[in-house]
C-alpha cells in the first residue's frame, strides 16, 4: 500500500438498489436510489443494495474499504476491501458495488463508511424503519 | 473425689460469646487478605465497538483539502463521541464518530481561516499550530 498516494476527495457516495455498468460504454446506471428501508419486523435483510462512489484528486494504488456500522453503538455489520488502481489523476475514479442479503439486526440508522488506504473519506446513511400498515377498514364494494 | 468438669467447678469462667452476624440485608464484603485487598469494584460495561483512533481524510468543507491524514483520537462520554486532534489540541463532538469528526472538521476550517489571516503576527504556540495545520490541510485555490 503506497503511502505517497494522495488522499482522494469523495464527490458522491450513493446507496441504491443496483449499480449497472454498461459493457460497451462503461457508463454506470444507478437503479432505485434510496436512503430508507422499511420492514414489518426486525431483524431484516436488504435483498439488493448497490453502492456508488465517485472520487477525484487521487492517483496510484488504493486499498478501498467499505464498512457498514450500526450507528447506535457503531458495531460492524459488514466490511469489504478491494484494490483500485487510479491510472489517470485528472480523471475521477468510480466504484460500483452490489450486495445481496445484508442483515440488519434492528431498526435504526446505519452508516456506510468509505476508506481509502485506511483513511476515512466519507459516508452514506440509511435508515431501517418499521413498516406501519394502515389499519383495516370496512370493506367497500358491491 | 473425682475430677469435676471445670465449668462446674469455676462458675466465673467466661463462656464463649455468640458471634456477631450481620443481618442479611446489610452490605457484606469478603476480605481475603485484609492488608492487600481493601475494596473490589466491578463495573460491567457494554462492549465498545467504536475505534479508538481514526485517520481523517476529509473535513467536509469544500474550500479545504486534506493532504495528509489527520490522526484523530475517539473517546466516548455517555452518548457523546469526542473526536480530538491532540497535536493541536482541538476537538469535536457528536452522536457518532462521523458526526464528531464533522464537528472537528468545522473547527479545523475555522482555525485555519483565523490563523491564516494573522499568520505574520502569531506567537510561538499558535505558530506551531499553524505549521501543523498547513502540513495536513490546504486551501483550494
Amino acid at each position: 500500500m503506497p503511502e505517497s498516494s494522495p488522499i482522494p476527495t469523495l464527490l458522491a457516495f450513493i446507496v441504491c438498489d443496483t449499480v449497472i455498468q454498461d459493457a460497451a460504454t462503461q457508463k454506470r446506471t444507478l437503479v432505485g436510489v434510496f436512503d430508507q428501508v422499511a420492514a414489518p419486523n426486525a431483524p431484516l435483510h436488504i435483498n439488493s443494495l448497490g453502492l456508488y462512489a465517485k472520487l477525484v484528486e487521487g492517483s496510484g494504488l488504493y486499498q478501498m474499504k467499505v464498512r457498514l456500522v450500526n450507528l447506535k453503538d457503531e458495531s460492524p455489520v459488514m466490511e469489504i476491501k478491494a484494490a483500485a488502481q487510479w491510472n489517470k489523476p485528472e480523471d475521477p475514479l468510480e466504484l460500483g458495488m452490489n450486495f445481496a442479503g445484508i442483515p440488519l439486526s434492528e431498526f435504526g440508522t446505519y452508516e456506510f463508511q468509505l476508506y481509502a488506504n485506511d483513511v476515512f473519506v466519507g459516508r452514506a446513511l440509511i435508515r431501517a424503519t418499521k413498516l406501519q400498515l394502515p389499519p383495516l377498514g370496512p370493506v367497500k364494494g358491491n | 473425689m473425682a475430677a469435676m468438669p471445670q465449668y462446674l467447678v469455676n462458675q466465673n469462667l467466661e463462656q464463649a460469646k455468640p458471634k456477631f452476624v450481620p443481618p442479611p440485608n446489610s452490605p457484606q464484603a469478603v476480605v481475603l487478605h485484609r492488608e492487600i485487598i481493601k475494596r473490589v469494584r466491578i463495573q460491567i460495561r457494554p462492549r465498545e465497538h467504536r475505534p479508538k483512533h481514526l485517520l481523517l481524510g476529509t473535513i467536509n468543507h469544500c474550500e479545504f483539502r486534506v493532504i495528509k491524514p489527520i490522526p484523530v483520537h475517539l473517546d466516548v462520554r455517555g452518548n457523546t463521541v469526542i473526536a480530538s486532534w491532540r497535536q493541536i489540541d482541538e476537538f469535536g463532538m457528536g452522536n457518532s464518530s462521523s458526526l464528531a469528526c464533522d464537528d472537528l472538521g468545522h473547527t479545523i476550517a475555522e482555525l485555519y481561516l483565523s490563523l491564516g489571516a494573522d499568520a505574520p503576527r502569531l506567537g510561538p504556540d499558535l505558530a506551531k499550530v499553524w505549521a501543523v495545520l498547513k502540513q495536513h490541510v490546504m486551501r483550494r485555490s
